[in-house]
């Protein structure tokens, strides 16, 4: 479902419990310079769980889009297996998740013979179970935010909600990369249960849903929410990618990648 | 085709970047006439293509110094977003104590930094400019050279020393890392100087996580190292 992603990807879907919607598009600073939209992501809906996967390509590497889209790929191969809660604590079974997703971009960069840091790209994944049970996985920037309550009139109710938040260096625009060789330090894993809503956002868009503390802009996700929920996956979709590339949102000029998924 | 109802009001980017952009500026006396009207016009052209540019207006921070009058370095532009910049009118006055000048930008640097971090506002590596056309004067300057070239060895900023006509590029070269060189204006191109700048500072502003840069230098401009 991944692999380099177009300037503009929307995908909505739905198989209960879960609805997904998606939308990844370009940012007007890669078009500009002739860059490819660098953010990737792949989601997946079996026996009634739901995994995701959102990676962003750094833009210094050099293969920045294929390490994204083969991450994605991968280590949602990896995280399909496993949605049965047998498997073990969620930080070991993320740990495994990813060292085995590193092994396929390692062959792959093997065979290419390009260094593995052609490859660099950040991850934000989640893998739950029909019960909204199982645990989020991140390293690097994006954010990702999973609401477990229900306002009144049905919709999520997202004070309160987990956040898992960008982790960055110094300085904005340096992070922490799935193919570094000290990956594992930076692997921050989040147990989550009776999740009903969630949001994955790469960089470009994990600016429009926290605040600058880090805490959760509840304004942004309601309205996502809210309207996601009313319309068919397919037309979220196009309008998430239509919001995602206004005038506004491409003040910055990133590529913007968003998945909203939804339990019923 | 229509985006989400009411998100647009939603998509304030509050923790929208900068990138710092300090410029020590020579203005003792042997800057006097052509070259200090030269350089006055160049931060003009700095302060509307700053303007102009959607990104950098918002991401981009200026803070100007010039060394020179009463034998000081001193502060003409505190920290200010490009979109409220107005380039200030240097005048040429005095001896060149270079080497305060340095410090000065390194302490603004992290004055500002500081304050960024307490509003939670992330911002990408600090530029420094620092133009001049003489041998510093002060009698530590070489100390304070050896400070800012550690800040641009440990990548805590990026220098771009830069010698106008008749300035030595051995003296500049002090300031920044030693595989980094010195920037040579050629005639008085600060106009095209400046113009550079500001598209060079921009491509950092919207540089992504992880982004390298590669910058080019304009024509009146040659790299010394």
């Amino acid at each position: 479902m991944a692999s380099p992603t177009p300037a503009h990807r929307v995908t909505g879907t739905e198989r209960p419990p879960w609805r997904v919607v998606g939308a990844s598009v370009v940012g007007p600073s890669h078009v500009h310079s002739g860059l490819p939209n660098q953010d990737a992501y792949a989601f997946e809906i079996v026996d009634g769980s739901l995994a995701v996967v959102v990676c962003d390509g750094a833009g210094s590497a050099a293969a920045a889009e294929v390490g994204a889209g083969l991450m994605a790929h991968a280590l949602l191969d990896n995280l399909r297996s496993m949605s049965k809660p047998a498997g073990g604590a969620p930080a070991m079974r993320a740990a495994k998740a990813v060292r085995d997703a590193r092994r396929r971009l390692e062959i792959e960069a093997a065979c290419a013979g390009r260094p593995l840091a052609d490859y660099h790209t950040t991850v934000v994944a989640v893998i739950l179970n029909p019960e909204g049970e199982g645990f989020a996985l991140h390293i690097g920037d994006g954010a990702l935010a999973a609401s477990t309550g229900l306002a009144v009139d049905g919709a999520a109710e997202w004070r309160g909600a987990s956040v898992s938040g960008p982790e960055n260096g110094e300085f904005a625009n340096e992070t922490f990369f799935v193919t570094q060789d000290v990956w594992a330090d930076h692997l921050r894993v989040t147990a989550l249960s009776g999740v009903t809503s969630i949001l994955l956002m790469t960089d470009g868009a994990a600016g429009f849903a926290l605040h600058a503390d880090g805490s959760l802009k509840a304004g942004f996700c309601e309205v996502v929410d809210r309207h996601l929920r009313e319309v068919t996956p397919t037309d979220g979709a196009q309008a998430l990618a239509v919001s995602l590339s206004s005038e506004k949102a491409t003040l910055n000029p990133d590529d913007k990648t968003l998945v909203w998924a939804r339990r019923s | 085709m229509t985006g989400i109802p009411g998100l647009e009001a939603q998509l304030e980017e509050n923790t929208s970047q900068r990138t710092p952009c300090v410029l020590v500026l020579d203005a003792s006396s042997s800057m006097d006439g052509k070259r200090i009207q030269s350089l006055n016009e160049g931060l003009q052209a700095f302060e509307e293509a700053l303007k102009a540019d959607p990104v950098a207006r918002n991401r981009v921070a200026v803070s100007v110094i010039c060394i020179g009058r009463d034998n000081l370095a001193q502060v003409m532009t505190p920290w200010t977003d490009a979109m409220h910049f107005q380039a200030p009118t240097i005048y040429a006055n005095g001896s060149t104590p270079l080497g305060a000048g340095a410090r000065l930008a390194l302490s603004e640097l992290e004055s500002y930094k500081s304050s960024l971090r307490n509003m939670g506002i992330p911002y990408t590596r600090p530029w420094v400019l620092i133009v001049s056309d003489g041998e510093p004067t002060d009698a530590d300057w070489e100390d304070a050279a050896a400070e800012m070239r550690q800040a641009a060895v440990d990548k805590k900023a990026i220098v771009f020393p830069l010698a106008v006509e008749g300035a030595s590029t051995g003296t500049l070269a002090a300031f920044n890392a030693p595989d980094k060189g010195v920037l040579r204006l050629h005639g008085l191109a600060f106009r095209e100087l400046f113009v550079w700048l500001s598209a060079s500072v921009s491509s950092a502003s919207q540089a992504a996580a992880g982004t390298r840069m590669q910058i080019e230098a304009p024509r009146m401009i040659s790299i010394e190292t």
